[in-house]
């Protein structure tokens, strides 16, 4: 009998598919083997912080010039930051890295 | 698939097997195990066994010195190196060259010092031997090497892997700890934001309410 997936762990699944998708994954391909290395999707409850910072890039390439003028992203000094719809944060960047290549791509 | 795993804290390590070996269980029913994974298991279950439990005729040449397989755990124990299962193999599969023990002990493996499995004629019939043991035993491959990880007991010993000709850049806890440059205030937002075409609102709002009953 298959057991059916929790929610949590089909959204692990997805996480995983997602952090494959976008290029994190580290395969070592042996002769005979194959070793691959991957976060744990959430740790004590919260998504793993390398996971978040993946999040964080792929929703901003997904920006567009809308969402800057709606304040859905924004640049100041503590950061770049993230909003929802309604104006609440989701999450705030302070990697220089990010931040400079999404304000390269605006132009900001 | 039979796959080995090794949980850490931040970490999953999965070990896929690429080749098969098709070992009949004494029962009839066919299993497929792959060899490279037995040797994998094989290295869990030598760290693990005491010298008396040791499995017979699994040569390892460490040093151009032919070391038994019963002798292993008092070989490393010699030498003062204590290695999680995970660290064996890689060793075993002469990924890792050189590894520092507790204290000032280091030891450096080379390729060619390391017995060439692939080479060994015998191998397979030692792997099947190996593998109907563990059957027989009742232990699950996989969970054997995890279970009995000394990186889940947190008895890591301090491992030091040099670059250069090194395939893997293994992830210690502490680094992947350390990235710090996004602080997430709506996790669930935020994974429906980029992540939306691998993952249901249904999924992730009963994924919440999961966490949140686990808390």
């Amino acid at each position: 009998m298959i057991e059916e997936k929790s929610c949590l762990e089909k959204v692990e699944e997805g996480l995983k598919k997602f952090w494959r998708e976008h290029g994190r994954a580290s395969t070592v391909k042996g002769l005979h083997t194959e070793i691959s290395i991957e976060p744990r999707f959430f740790i004590n409850g919260m998504v793993n912080s390398e996971i978040a910072e993946l999040l964080v890039e792929v929703s901003l390439s997904k920006a567009t010039q809308e969402d800057i003028e709606k304040g859905r992203v924004s640049i100041g000094e503590g950061g770049l930051i993230l909003n929802d719809e309604a104006g609440r944060l989701i999450a705030k960047v302070k990697n220089p890295r990010i931040i400079s290549q999404f304000a390269e791509r605006f132009g900001l | 698939m039979v796959t080995g795993v090794d949980v850490g804290p931040s970490t999953t390590v999965n070990i896929k097997p690429l080749s098969y070996a098709h070992i009949q269980e004494k029962q009839g029913s066919p299993i497929t195990v792959s060899a490279q994974l037995a040797l994998i298991v094989a290295a869990a279950y030598i760290k693990t066994s005491s010298p008396q439990q040791g499995i017979a005729g699994l040569p390892l040449k460490i040093e151009g010195a032919a070391v038994q397989a019963e002798d292993l755990p008092k070989f490393l124990q010699d030498q003062n190196l204590n290695l999680s299962p995970l660290q064996l193999a890689r060793v075993i599969l002469g990924i890792d060259r050189e590894i520092h023990g507790r204290g000032n002990t280091s030891f450096t493996f080379t390729r060619g010092q390391i017995l060439s499995w692939a080479g060994d004629k015998s191998l397979d019939q030692h792997l099947t031997n190996l593998c109907l043991t563990l059957q027989k035993n009742k232990n699950n491959p996989a969970s054997l090497f995890a279970v009995n990880s000394p990186k889940s007991q947190g008895l890591l010993p301090s491992v030091h892997v040099p670059g250069g000709d090194n395939p893997v850049a293994p992830l210690s806890d502490s680094e992947e700890a350390a990235s710090g440059g996004v602080e997430v205030a709506q996790q669930w937002s935020l994974i429906a934001l980029a992540a939306s075409e691998f993952i249901s609102p249904e999924d992730l709002a009963g994924a919440q309410r999961e966490l949140e009953l686990i808390a």
